[in-house]
C-alpha cells in the first residue's frame, strides 16, 4: 500500500469517527437499552400483510400509477435530456455549451423529492407533479450522460456521409445514431430502474403513486396495511429491474 | 428473383405499435401535463414564490441552522456508509461462491448453496425497498432525527454493497484463491491474499461512488423527519419562504459539487 | 466528370501527408490507378480530388467548376455526385448492411424520405442487385459488425455504386481480400463504372491488378508524381524505383466502446 493510500484510509477513518461524534446518536446505547425488543415488536406488527377487501383495487391502481409515472417521467427526461445534450456536447458553440451545462447541473443537483415538492406547489397535487419532478431531475442526469456519450462516439461514419452530400441531420441519423442509441438506451433503462424507486416514494409529499398510501397507513398505525403497500413496491421494483435487464440483454449487449 | 422481405420490418412495426398502445394508458395514469405549469393561477402562485428567492436568506441565525443541517447531512451519509460497509462486506463474503470450499470440488448442491440462496434474497429485499421508505419506518421506531436516516442508509446501501461486492469478487480470477484454499489456508486468508489484490481497485471506486449516492439520499431524508437538510427544506417550503428555499437549494448544489470533488480526490489517492 | 488540376498542391503544418504541386487532367469516364509506397500521399490526393480537403495552392476544376468557390449548398450537391470508397469503410458496427448501402443516396433524399428509409428500408432490390454482383447478397440483412474485413470493403463499394456517383474515388478498395477475390471485385467495380460512364480513380497496392485492369497508371512517391503513363508503357525499372526502401506500416487496432453506467 502506498503512503498516499494509507493517508487516505486514515482520513476516511477520522471522517467516520468525527461524523459519528457529530451526530446525536449513540448506537451502543441503542443496542443495550430495550430498543431492540421494541424494534422486534414493531417489526412483528407488519406481519401478515393485509388490506381490507375494497382496498386491493386501490392498491393496484396506485401501483399502475407509480409504474406510469416512472415510465413517462423517464421517457420525457430522455427526450429533454437529448435536446439538452446536443448543445452540451459542444456542437453548437461555446455559449450554448456553457448555458446547457449550467442548466443540466442545476436540474441534476436538486433531488427528485425536492422537485416534487416544488412541482406540487407549481402544478397541484397528484401524479402529474411526480411525473414532472422525475422528468426534470432525470433530464439533468441523462443529459450529462448523453452529452458524454455524444462526445465519445467516433465521428468517422458521420463525416464520411457528410462528404458524400448528406446533411448534418441525415449524417447524425445514419452515421452517429446506430452506434449511439444502445448507449442512450442503456442509460435510460438504468434511470428507469432508479425512477421506479423514486416514483414509489414521491407520494410522501403528495405527488401521486404508492407513497401516499404508505404514508397514510403508517400515520394511522395500520402496519399490516403498510406492509401490503411495501410488498407492492417491492414487486414493482423487482419487476422493473428484471424487465430492464431483459431489454438491455436484447437491445444493448447484442 | 423472389420478392424480398426485410426480416426486421415486422418486429419493428410490432414494437412501434406496442409502444403506442402502452403510451396511451401511461399518459392517462400519470396525468402528465406540463402545460399545467403555465396555467394562469399556477403561474401566479409560482411567480410570487420565485419572487421571494432574491435576496437569498442570509441572516446569521438561518445560516448557522443551514450549516448545522449540512454537516449533519454529511455525517449521516458517512456514518451510514460505514455501517453499510460493515453489513455489506460479510454478506458479500457469504454469498460469494469463489470462496466456497465445495465449489471447486465439483459437488453440485452443498449446504452452502442453501445458505446463500436466502441471503441473496435478503440482499434483494434490503436494496429494493427505497432508502426513504426505510427512513420512514425507522422514524416510527426510533423517533425523529438522524438516527433513522443513518439506519436507513446502512440497510439499503448494505444490500447494494453486498450485491455489487459479491459480483466484483466473482468476476475476479478465481485461481489464486482456489490455490490458496487447496493449500490449506483459511477462507479469510484466501480472500485477503487471493481475491482482494485484484478486486481492490474496483471495490474502492464503487464504495466512493456509493458514498456520493448516500449523500444525495441523506439530503432528502429530512422530508420524512430523519434529519439533515431535507427537514429544513420541508419547513421553509411549508412556510412558503422563497428566500430560505433558495439558500437551501444553493446549499444542495454546493454540497453535491463538494462531494463530486472529494470523491474524485479520494479515488485518485486510493487507486494509485 | 472531368478533372483538371493546375499546380494543385497541399501542405499542412504538422502533417506528413503533403502533396507537391502537380498538373493533371483526367477525362470524363476515364479509369486511372494510383500506385506507390505507403505514405506517398495517395490518400491525400484522393481526398483532394473528392473535395474533402481544400488544396493549399493551385487550382482544381471539376467539370470546369471550382468546387471550393461554390456555396455550401452547391458543394453539398457536388459531393453527393462523388463517392469515396475507404480502405476501412467507416460503417457503424451496429448498422445493417441494407441501411449502410442505402446511406449512399442520402445526398439525393429529402429528410422525410431518409427518415422513412431509416425506419424501414424502402428499396431492397437495388442494394441486393449490387451485392449480388459482388457475391455477398446473403449479407443484405446482416449487421456490419458481423462481416469480415473483405466483406466490409465490398459493402463500402456497394454503397458508392448505389450512390450512382459520377466520380468514384477508391482508396485501396480491395486490400483486405485474397488476390482472386480482389481481382473479381475490382473488375466488377470497373465494369459498373464504365456502364454508368463514371470517372474512376483508384489507389492500389497491388501493382499487377493496377496494370491489368486500368488503362492509365500514375506512380506517386513522397508526394511527387514519379510517372503518369498508359499501363502498357510502365517499365519494371520504374516500378522498382517507385517502391525502393519501402517501410511497412503497422495497422492501427480499433477498440470497441465500453458502456459504463453509474446510477444514483
Amino acid at each position: 500500500m502506498s503512503r498516499r493510500a494509507g493517508l487516505a484510509l486514515l482520513f476516511i477513518l477520522l471522517a467516520v469517527a468525527s461524523a459519528y461524534a457529530y451526530l446525536p446518536l449513540n448506537l451502543s446505547e441503542l443496542a443495550a437499552s430495550r430498543t431492540p425488543a421494541l424494534l422486534v415488536d414493531y417489526a412483528g406488527r407488519f406481519w401478515p400483510p393485509a388490506l381490507p377487501g375494497g382496498q386491493w383495487t386501490g392498491l393496484l391502481n396506485a401501483a399502475l400509477e407509480t409504474l406510469a409515472m416512472s415510465a413517462i417521467g423517464t421517457l420525457a427526461a430522455a427526450l429533454l435530456g437529448l435536446a439538452l445534450a446536443l448543445p452540451a456536447s459542444g456542437r453548437w458553440g461555446a455559449a450554448a455549451l456553457a448555458i446547457s451545462r449550467l442548466l443540466l447541473n442545476a436540474l441534476r443537483a436538486i433531488p427528485e423529492l425536492v422537485w416534487a415538492m416544488l412541482m406540487v406547489l407549481a402544478a397541484g397535487l397528484g401524479p402529474n407533479a411526480g411525473t414532472l419532478a422525475l422528468a426534470l431531475h432525470t433530464a439533468g442526469v441523462l443529459g450529462r450522460l448523453f452529452a458524454e456519450a455524444l462526445e465519445n462516439t467516433p465521428s468517422s461514419s458521420a463525416d464520411a456521409l457528410r462528404m458524400a452530400g448528406a446533411s448534418r441531420l441525415q449524417a447524425f441519423i445514419y452515421g452517429t445514431l446506430p452506434n449511439l442509441w444502445p448507449q442512450l438506451l442503456a442509460y435510460t433503462l438504468y434511470r428507469w430502474e432508479n425512477n421506479i424507486r423514486m416514483a414509489s416514494v414521491l407520494g410522501f409529499v403528495g405527488a401521486g403513486g404508492l407513497g401516499q398510501m404508505l404514508y397514510v397507513h403508517l400515520s394511522l398505525f395500520q402496519e399490516s396495511h403498510a406492509s401490503a403497500v411495501i410488498l407492492a413496491m417491492l414487486l414493482l421494483v423487482i419487476g422493473v429491474d428484471g424487465l430492464s435487464q431483459w431489454l438491455r440483454q436484447r437491445w444493448v449487449v447484442r | 428473383m423472389a420478392t424480398l422481405r426485410d426480416p426486421a420490418s415486422l418486429p419493428r412495426l410490432a414494437i412501434s405499435l406496442l409502444a403506442i398502445v402502452l403510451l396511451w394508458p401511461g399518459l392517462q395514469l400519470s396525468e402528465f401535463n406540463p402545460a399545467l405549469l403555465l396555467a394562469a393561477e399556477n403561474r401566479q402562485n409560482m411567480g410570487q414564490f420565485l419572487d421571494g428567492f432574491w435576496p437569498l436568506a442570509h441572516d446569521r441565525e438561518f445560516l448557522t441552522l443551514v450549516l448545522h443541517a449540512t454537516l449533519e447531512t454529511l455525517a449521516m451519509a458517512t456514518v451510514g456508509m460505514a455501517l453499510a460497509f460493515l453489513l455489506g462486506m460479510p454478506l458479500a463474503l457469504l454469498v460469494t461462491r469463489v470462496l466456497s470450499r465445495r465449489h471447486f470440488s465439483g459437488r453440485a448442491a452443498s449446504a452452502g448453496s442453501f445458505v446463500r440462496a436466502p441471503l441473496r434474497l435478503l440482499l434483494v429485499v434490503l436494496r429494493s425497498i427505497p432508502e426513504i421508505v426505510w427512513a420512514l419506518l425507522f422514524v416510527r421506531a426510533v423517533g425523529l432525527g438522524p438516527t433513522a436516516g443513518v439506519l436507513a442508509i446502512a440497510i439499503t446501501y448494505g444490500g447494494m454493497l453486498g450485491k455489487v461486492y459479491a459480483e466484483i469478487f466473482e468476476s475476479t480470477d478465481p485461481k489464486p484463491a482456489r490455490a490458496l484454499l487447496a493449500a490449506g489456508s483459511s477462507r479469510l486468508q484466501a480472500f485477503c491474499y487471493g481475491v482482494l489484490p485484484s478486486a481492490g481497485d474496483e471495490l474502492v471506486s464503487y464504495s466512493v461512488y456509493r458514498w456520493e449516492c448516500a449523500l444525495r439520499a441523506s439530503v432528502v431524508m429530512g422530508i420524512v423527519g430523519a434529519g439533515g437538510l431535507g427537514q429544513q427544506v420541508e419547513l421553509s417550503l411549508r412556510m412558503f419562504a422563497g428566500a430560505e428555499v433558495a439558500t437551501l437549494l444553493l446549499a444542495f448544489i454546493l454540497l453535491v459539487a463538494l462531494a463530486d470533488g472529494l470523491s474524485r480526490v479520494l479515488r485518485k489517492a486510493l487507486l494509485t | 466528370m472531368q478533372l483538371q488540376l493546375t499546380g494543385m498542391g497541399f501542405t499542412h503544418a504538422g502533417s506528413r501527408a503533403g502533396l507537391a504541386p502537380l498538373d493533371l487532367t483526367i477525362a470524363h469516364g476515364e479509369h486511372v490507378a494510383i500506385i506507390g509506397p505507403s505514405g506517398a500521399g495517395k490518400t491525400t490526393l484522393l481526398r483532394l480530388l473528392g473535395c474533402q480537403l481544400k488544396p493549399t495552392q493551385g487550382q482544381y476544376l471539376l467539370d470546369a467548376q471550382a468546387p471550393w468557390q461554390l456555396s455550401a449548398r452547391g458543394l453539398r450537391e457536388l459531393r453527393s455526385r462523388i463517392g469515396l470508397i475507404h480502405q476501412q469503410p467507416p460503417l457503424p458496427p451496429r448498422q445493417r448492411v441494407i441501411s449502410a448501402i442505402g446511406a449512399g443516396r442520402l445526398g439525393q433524399w429529402s429528410l422525410l424520405h431518409s427518415l422513412r428509409n431509416w425506419f424501414s428500408p424502402q428499396d431492397l432490390d437495388g442494394p441486393r442487385r449490387i451485392l449480388t454482383q459482388l457475391d455477398i447478397s446473403e449479407k443484405l440483412f446482416e449487421r456490419c459488425d458481423q462481416l469480415s474485413g473483405g466483406q466490409l470493403q465490398r459493402v463500402g463499394i456497394a454503397r458508392v455504386l448505389y450512390q450512382q456517383a459520377q466520380l468514384i474515388l477508391a482508396d485501396e478498395p480491395v486490400s483486405a481480400m485474397d488476390p482472386h477475390l480482389a481481382q473479381h471485385t475490382l473488375r466488377t467495380l470497373t465494369e459498373q463504372a464504365r456502364k454508368h460512364s463514371a470517372t474512376l480513380v483508384a489507389s492500389l497496392h497491388n501493382v499487377d491488378l493496377a496494370l491489368s485492369l486500368f488503362p492509365r497508371v500514375i506512380g506517386l512517391r513522397d508526394g511527387v508524381v514519379a510517372f503518369d503513363l498508359p499501363s502498357n508503357e510502365v517499365s519494371p525499372a520504374q516500378l522498382k524505383a517507385l517502391y525502393a526502401n519501402e517501410r511497412l506500416g503497422s495497422p492501427v487496432p480499433s477498440n470497441p466502446t465500453v458502456i459504463h453506467i453509474p446510477r444514483c
